[in-house]
């Protein structure tokens, strides 16, 4: 009798553990299952994976995750940070592409005429993304990427010196110089900003900038590069005043801090806003959990100002791949709303996959109004007709010449104008 | 009949040289002599480096090259910044070496310390000194109450400096190794006479020591030159060029245009300017200095 009684006690501890097992391994299986992949044979993706600083270790909680639904596949990143893409695409179009490339979202339209993306529209998994977030990876119909998380960039501000000094959120830069001058009258410099990272100058003007044009003509990249409008005209020249309305109201010091500084100062309340994206909220939580933040468009001249949504890592698919079955199979996995969840809150960013447990900040109402009054943006209707790299990056460096008093605003003008020929979705 | 100027003997060993040399040989024709003539090749077309089609411009980008105000910008920044780092960095390697050569304590321990940057990777060092500039150096500053402005890599008048001081930091070490072993080379019975002739340190130091150890100073003087002149990495993670273009080499240019810009063609235009630079000034520090030597 004690025995059999031992025995009962042993198979349900074994069948309580093995129903414990990996926390992915149910769900994901339901969701492979439903997916209907197979993969008998051992196999090894090469995935290239574009990593920002709060997404390194990602590719062990990935392969956890893969393994426990498909034994047989098993990974073998190559990480780089996405400045170094180009390059490295460039190399493996000659040598043989990676399996898997986690890029982000805009690089669907970057390298679409390369036709080195597959085509995932009639994949199962690829409807596990909101269909709003899949308008940028689709060129000609082709669904070319699956984002994943959502990014959203606009002005934080501390809600508590707002509140504390009357100051409305504002929609035009009138509004917006007036709220920085109440600041500076109360010792507050109104925008941290860290230009030391040299990525940041140009995802900002991108921003507000885009932000400006977009408002004046949502084609207004495919205008500038058939000559319907230039540089000179009023939109762009307001994109300029806007990047100068920053510089104007941030610290001396701008071009000499980084990231961690930036935040900082911020959380202190140093400075009662800072133009950024949304991978700051999960830092401003750690260094102080009670700081109540929110989060405004930049303002534009009109006063409809959108906030800046980028569908940040996105999964492509090489065209070209000899383990297709295999890369679905990774996908689904990936797609499945119970991996998305952890990721985003690993990366403390939005998730862009259905029903995931996306990472929420004290900004979330705030991006959840927007949404809801269609005052969001994908960044791809900025960057797919206007490029980061080929316009917005080398006319932020223009700009801070200009800064600099290298030269003048008209030539930072006449510059930006001559880069037409690489602008346009259609060039 | 003309007698051959070698034996057979010697021609079979000067054949026994040549076979070692081949395998070297091979791999300087595969990594350096064909990579530059593709370059030159694809400087003579309008390509963006990814699609199949390549649009011949013949000197079209040479051309262009001349045009590019950020070419000659980012030409002058590297000139400077070659300048200073090979004064600097060699003047410094030498007064270490002449110092770590004397009877000092723990001669061993600060020659390790002085050499273990050169370890490291230059994009570490990158990270290191944006760092260094941005927080630790100004946090101690403050700490200290005092107003020295040392936010170097945060101002186009200050960006050339922090370079200067970030990579003769991490390359001073490696050159000083090379002066200390010119340094033991030279025969102690030239300073012993000297002495007794009653030469000082100075007059030691510029007429004896310089002269017969003229073999490293060539080597050192090329080696900065053209690692400075050749310089990216550091920029990558330090200054990213910045602030604006301020610190943008022509390497670092370079890169941007290739493969950022998607101006494959443009870039390998501007590569091989800069092959032919870096062969000018090689060739003439060469000649200048090869004078200068003094065979023992």
């Amino acid at each position: 009798m004690k025995k059999s009684k031992m025995l009962l006690v042993v198979m349900s501890m074994a069948m309580g553990l093995a129903a414990c097992g990996s926390v992915f391994a149910g769900a994901a299986e339901t969701e492979a299952a439903a997916a209907g992949y197979s993969v008998d044979e051992p196999v090894t993706l090469k995935v290239l994976f574009c990593q920002g600083p709060t997404e390194a270790g990602l590719e062990d909680q990935i392969d956890e995750a893969v393994q426990a639904v498909y034994p047989n596949i098993s990974c073998d990143y190559e990480i780089i940070t996405w400045e170094d893409l180009p390059g490295k695409l460039q190399q493996y179009m000659q040598s043989g592409m990676p399996d898997i490339v986690v890029a982000k979202s805009q690089d669907a339209n970057n390298f679409a005429e390369y036709n080195i993306w597959a085509d995932l529209s009639d994949t199962s998994y690829i409807h596990n993304v909101f269909d709003s977030a899949l308008w940028g990876v689709t060129i000609d119909d082709k669904i070319l990427g699956m984002p994943y998380i959502g990014s959203y960039g606009g002005v934080y501000y501390n809600k508590t010196i707002f509140s504390d000094l009357g100051l409305e959120v504002p929609k035009t830069y009138d509004d917006l110089e007036k709220v920085c001058e109440t600041l500076k009258e109360n010792d507050i410099t109104p925008f941290a900003t860290h230009y030391l990272d040299g990525w940041f100058h140009g995802w900002e003007l991108a921003i507000a900038g885009g932000g400006e044009l977009m408002s004046a003509s949502e084609t207004w990249g495919d205008e500038f590069h058939d000559g319907k409008v230039t540089t000179s005209d009023e939109a762009f020249q307001n994109a300029l005043k806007a990047m100068d309305m920053i510089h104007k109201y941030t610290f001396d010091d701008c071009y000499s801090v980084e990231q961690s500084t930036c935040d900082a100062r911020f959380v202190k309340g140093e400075a009662a806003m800072a133009f950024d994206m949304s991978g700051v909220a999960a830092t401003y939580m750690e260094l102080d959990p009670d700081l109540d933040f929110g989060l405004f468009p930049f303002p534009t001249s009109k006063g409809d100002g959108c906030l800046n949504m980028e569908p940040n890592a996105t999964f492509f698919k090489s065209a070209s791949t000899e383990n297709d079955e295999a890369c679905d199979a990774f996908l689904s996995v990936i797609a499945s709303p119970e991996f998305a969840g952890q990721w985003s809150q690993y990366v403390g960013e939005a998730s862009l996959i259905k029903d995931a447990d996306s990472f929420q900040t004290p900004a979330q109402p705030d991006i959840d109004a927007y949404s809801e009054q269609g005052l969001t943006r994908d960044q791809n209707m900025i960057t797919n007709q206007l490029p980061y790299n080929e316009f917005w990056d080398p006319t932020s460096s223009d700009f801070t010449e200009y800064i600099n008093g290298n030269i003048t605003l008209d030539e930072v003008t006449k510059r930006a104008q001559e880069r037409a020929d690489v602008c346009g979705t259609s060039k | 009949m003309k007698k051959s100027k070698y034996s057979s003997y010697e021609k079979k060993i000067k054949r026994q040289y040549a076979s070692l040399m081949v395998p070297s040989l091979v791999l300087f024709t595969l990594g350096i002599i064909i990579p530059i003539i593709m370059c030159f090749y694809y400087s003579l077309f309008e390509w963006d480096g990814f699609s199949p089609d390549m649009k011949f411009l013949g000197l079209g980008n040479y051309i262009n090259i001349f045009k590019d105000p950020q070419v000659m910008m980012s030409w002058r920044f590297t000139i400077f910044f070659s300048i200073a780092n090979s004064l600097t960095a060699n003047i410094g390697a030498l007064l270490l070496a002449t110092l770590l050569d004397s009877k000092i304590k723990a001669k061993t321990l600060q020659r390790t310390i002085v050499f273990i940057p050169c370890l490291f990777s230059s994009i570490v060092t990158g990270f290191v000194w944006k760092k260094m500039y941005s927080e630790i150096l100004p946090g101690i500053v403050q700490a200290l109450g005092l107003t020295i402005n040392l936010k170097l890599f945060g101002s186009q008048s200050t960006v050339l400096l922090g370079l200067t001081i970030a990579n003769c930091w991490q390359w001073t070490g490696l050159w000083m190794m090379i002066y200390l072993a010119a340094l033991q080379s030279v025969p102690q019975d030239f300073y012993e006479a000297a002495i007794m002739d009653g030469a000082n340190a100075f007059q030691r130091f510029f007429r004896i020591t310089i002269p017969l150890i003229m073999p490293a100073i060539i080597t050192c003087t090329v080696g900065l030159t053209t690692g400075a002149l050749r310089t990216y990495d550091i920029l990558v993670t330090a200054t990213e060029g910045g602030p604006g273009r301020a610190s943008n080499t022509i390497v670092y240019y370079i890169y941007n245009i290739a493969f950022k810009q998607k101006l494959y063609g443009y870039g390998s235009a501007i590569s091989i300017t800069l092959i032919i630079v870096l062969l000018i000034v090689a060739v003439a520090q060469l000649m200048f200095f090869r004078k200068k030597e003094v065979q023992l």
